[in-house]
């Protein structure tokens, strides 16, 4: 169990972190979601002991992760940018993290290279951004630890990488059951492997639940464009699109068992909302205060 | 294997090609230099206390900067805690310097062979003296390492400007050994302001109150980001 309490991180001024308070079971795939400047590495790296909490509480299995040996054994971080020396070959990197993790599966790291067509003889220097990513996304699953935080690795990598990152990740992940924390902006492209979905904005804990509660608190309302201009009348609208005199729209809100009744009865269609439609409406409020500087975590 | 035992036998077979390519060249130019030198008169200098002795102390200035900008987050983010990679870094670096000093010392035997056979040595060739010798080098490499690794760890842990106000103090280990015992004109071992007991004294104490603040500066600083 990871239980965070009234964390806070600052830089100077600057509040990355704002006393968020958080209960993680282990286990699970969690997304960690929030725009730029919202403070999203500065948790994660807390979570690593990559840093100190400037107050609050983070225990991990009950203990302080911060210098504490058997959590950081047990910890990978992965950033977008790599913790390797650059002038290192790919082979070389490995074999670090062989020889430091005691976990690390050496078999896994080579099946994960041939499928990200990595070069075990290249030089981290000379990879390009997406191939960097698949490099951190090896190291990251490799080691097979019991916390993997994959702070925006995704950085750079093509559709066909990112493609096979996902589903290696959720293959591992079913194989060797672990709690995987997942920072990205491509919110739906990876929506369908979270379990629960963490919104954090401004340093403050927006949202945290299950992701399929989280898709139950909003329905895309479907059907001929009056009728659902009527339903969705003095309703918050996240997202519109019209299609000739059909209106496809999202609305923010679970609807209660009548107002299913009445939509099926104007023969409107209810669906499922994106979590990215989500996000973008608890997240687009202005709030007071100016958002942290992405150069400072 | 403890882990800070991993951190020191990582980071020796880190540099190990490195410093042996560094010797291998140390070598081939000296012993060039020296033919060239004892071809045309008598070589009233150590081409090898001059030129290695000063090498192996940046190189250890080198390696302190290194340990600190470049392995320090290699490690922690590979599950070594700050306290053990500072406990493995520490006495990797001990163990170099120890070598280096050595290898500094047999390379001026080696030399000082080499010249005798060419002829009688000129009065001003620095002659041998092992031990003396050796608590001349040593001192002044340690001083160079742990000042190397103060001046980065104040840059890594407060930034570019503040960081610069822990240069002046971070570079008194090297300032202080260098001025108490670094080698004369013709790479003799000297010894200035105090007697040579105290001024290795000093010099140990001051790297080692160096090392310490190393050692704050370090045990609990936010892992930052690669630059590239």
């Amino acid at each position: 169990m990871i239980e965070l309490q009234d964390l806070t991180v600052r830089y100077g001024d600057t509040v990355a972190v704002d006393h968020l308070s958080l209960t993680l079971p282990t286990g699970k795939i969690y997304g960690l979601l929030g725009r730029n400047g919202s403070g999203k590495t500065s948790l994660l790296s807390v979570l690593a002991s990559y840093r100190k909490a400037t107050s609050g509480s983070i225990t991990v299995d009950g203990v302080d992760p911060f210098e504490n040996a058997g959590v950081m054994r047990q910890t990978s971080f992965i950033r977008d940018t790599l913790d390797v020396n650059g002038a290192d070959r790919i082979a070389k990197v490995l074999d670090f993290a062989a020889r430091l993790r005691q976990g690390w599966d050496a078999a896994y790291a080579a099946r994960l290279l041939e499928m990200f067509e990595l070069d075990p003889r290249k030089r981290v220097s000379s990879l390009s951004r997406g191939q960097r990513s698949s490099l951190g996304v090896v190291l990251g699953l490799a080691a097979r630890s019991q916390l993997t935080i994959l702070d925006e690795v995704y950085l750079g990598m093509d559709a066909v990488a990112r493609t096979a990152f996902y589903r290696e990740l959720l293959a591992d992940y079913l194989d060797r059951p672990r709690t995987i924390i997942l920072s990205t902006h491509l919110i739906e492209e990876v929506a369908d492997l979270f379990e629960q979905v963490i919104i954090i904005d401004r340093g403050r804990l927006v949202l945290h639940e299950e992701a399929d509660e989280l898709r139950g608190r909003g329905v895309t309302v479907t059907g001929p464009a009056a009728a659902v201009d009527a339903f969705v009348a003095g309703r918050t609208v996240l997202g519109d699109q019209h299609l000739g005199g059909v209106r496809a729209a999202t609305v923010y809100g679970r609807l209660a068992p009548d107002e299913v009744q009445r939509a099926q009865g104007a023969g409107l269609a209810l669906g499922p909302v994106g979590i990215q439609d989500l996000f973008v409406h608890l997240t687009s409020t202005p709030a007071a205060g100016p958002r942290p500087q992405e150069a400072l975590r | 294997m403890s882990e800070s035992t991993l951190v020191t036998t990582n980071l020796l077979r880190f540099y190990r090609p490195i410093g042996l390519w560094l010797g291998s060249a140390m070598i081939v130019g000296i012993g060039i230099a020296l033919t060239a030198v004892l071809s045309v008169g008598d070589l009233r200098f150590s081409l090898w206390l001059m030129i290695v002795g000063s090498a192996a102390k940046y190189w250890l200035l080198a390696v302190g900067i290194m340990l600190t900008g470049m392995h320090l987050r290699q490690y922690v983010s590979a599950g070594v805690t700050r306290h053990e990679f500072l406990a493995g870094a520490g006495l990797f670096g001990l163990v170099t310097a120890v070598l280096f000093a050595a290898a500094v010392i047999a390379g001026h035997g080696l030399e000082q062979w080499a010249v005798g056979l060419a002829g009688p040595l000129s009065p001003d060739y620095p002659a041998i003296a092992p031990v003396t010798e050796y608590l001349h080098v040593l001192p002044v490499e340690l001083g160079y390492l742990v000042s190397g690794t103060a001046i980065t760890a104040g840059f890594y842990r407060f930034g570019a400007l503040p960081g610069l106000l822990v240069l002046v103090p971070g570079m008194l280990p090297a300032a202080v050994s260098e001025a108490l015992l670094a080698g004369g004109p013709h790479g003799e071992s000297i010894t200035r302001v105090l007697p040579f007991g105290f001024a290795v004294a000093v010099s140990l104490v001051v790297t080692a109150v160096g090392a310490v603040a190393c050692h704050r500066l370090i045990r609990d600083v936010a892992i930052r980001r690669a630059t590239g």
